[in-house]
């Protein structure tokens, strides 16, 4: 028998099975919670709206985080989130592509999930634009078009895609932002990610 | 009594339970990290835009992800996207379902690219085979997801949500069966599709 001790009265008590046998419990907190007081999340986005290039392409703008060769991490995408600050000039589809970490480099100010504290520790690069290594398209997230904004437009649920754990960044390889047509500068984007030892 | 040794302080402390009697548990990490790590995730996506075929059919095209008979694995179907890359032109209607259809095929190739959610790990340990044309054997029709229109993608269309499908857990491909994408008419090149998927031994 599993015995517990229970919160409110401090006594003894025996865990519990469900009618499959499968023990109960009460799972409680965010999942991300003890990683960020570890020190281990961080994020990054587009300080104003940036330009895309067009599909899967070496020279690329958007966002992107690289993981560099011989930094001993895995990153682990955790959150990518997307929004037009204005009309986009051009229709497409909005994704995230994967690639060698080309001459992307640490561009963009990074920032602890732990808001405030210092992302010294941090490996990963942020940018905006660089040479990739050959990019593959990896997933299909949403589509946009020209419409303008000040009319028919009412704001929506979160626009963020969450991985669950299924994109993780070795060394070495960088995930990016993906849009169908070159576009002017319209979109902002932000990842979170978490920094654990290979 | 469980006993666990606090992460702050390093002493024993007693597992505890709640009102109900179960143990309090605080989940953490993201819950496919653990199975990416070990190698056993895999996914695939269009290169491009590719054109559907109509309904519950057998000779179809979109993307499908293919559990060959007898490797040995069940495929967990993790994730499903899908988007409009241009405006969607559908041949005999004006508006269509999307959704997922599973079959067999009868002998299924692997003609597009997998790849390891370990990014730009070996997929070579992956039994799955994806294509995005085959002739499917007794398509079913198992979920209905959304809906798409002809409406111009250059009017009348803001960035959404991600279109992404979580069946979670609830869709598994034994040994010789096949999910694919399904529309209801057939379209032109439009839509693009990507699968996740774990491999796991039966």
């Amino acid at each position: 028998m599993i015995v517990l001790r229970k919160r409110s009265t401090g006594s003894p008590v025996q865990g519990e099975a469900d009618q499959f046998n499968q023990m109960v419990v009460s799972a409680q907190g965010a999942n991300l919670q003890e990683a960020v007081l570890d020190g281990r999340v961080f994020s990054a986005a587009n300080a104003t709206k940036v330009a895309q290039t067009a599909g899967i392409t070496a020279a690329w703008t958007g966002l992107g985080i690289a993981n560099p060769a011989g930094s001993g991490k895995n990153l682990i995408i955790h959150e990518f989130g997307y929004a037009l600050m204005i009309a986009s000039d051009v229709a497409g589809l909005i994704g995230l592509m994967t690639a060698p970490v080309g001459d992307m480099a640490d561009n963009l100010t990074k920032y602890n999930a732990l808001d405030g504290e210092a992302t010294t520790s941090s490996i990963a690069y942020a940018d905006d634009g660089a040479t990739l290594g050959t990019p593959v398209l990896k997933r299909i997230l949403s589509s946009a078009g020209t419409e303008a904004m000040d009319t028919n437009l009412f704001p929506a649920a979160p626009q963020i895609y969450y991985p669950e754990g299924s994109l993780i960044i070795p060394p070495g390889r960088a995930v990016a932002t993906y849009f169908t047509l070159a576009s002017t500068a319209c979109f902002v984007f932000h990842f979170v990610w978490e920094e654990i030892d290979e | 009594m469980i006993t666990l040794r606090s992460r702050d302080t390093s002493s024993a402390v007693q597992g505890e339970a709640d009102q109900y009697n179960q143990m309090i548990v605080s989940a953490q990490g993201a819950k496919f990290q653990e199975a990416v790590l070990d190698g056993r995730m895999f996914s695939v996506a269009n290169a491009t835009k590719v054109a559907t075929t109509a309904g519950v059919t057998t000779t179809w095209t979109g993307l499908a992800i293919s559990n060959p008979t007898g490797s040995g694995k069940n495929v967990i179907v993790h994730e499903f996207g899908y988007a409009l890359m241009i405006a969607a032109v559908v041949a005999a209607g004006n508006d269509a379902l999307v959704g997922l259809q599973t079959a067999s095929i009868a002998t299924p190739v692997s003609a597009l690219t997998k790849q390891n959610c370990l990014d730009g790990c070996s997929a070579d340990s992956s039994v799955v085979y994806a294509d995005d044309g085959a002739t499917l054997v007794g398509p079913v029709l198992k979920k209905m997801l959304s809906s798409l229109g002809e409406e111009d993608t250059a009017t009348g269309l803001f960035p959404a949500p991600p279109s992404v499908y979580r069946p979670n857990g609830a869709l598994i491909l034994p040994p010789g069966r096949t999910v694919a994408t399904y529309t209801t008419l057939a379209t032109t090149a439009c839509l693009v599709f990507h699968f996740v998927w774990e491999e796991i031994d039966e």
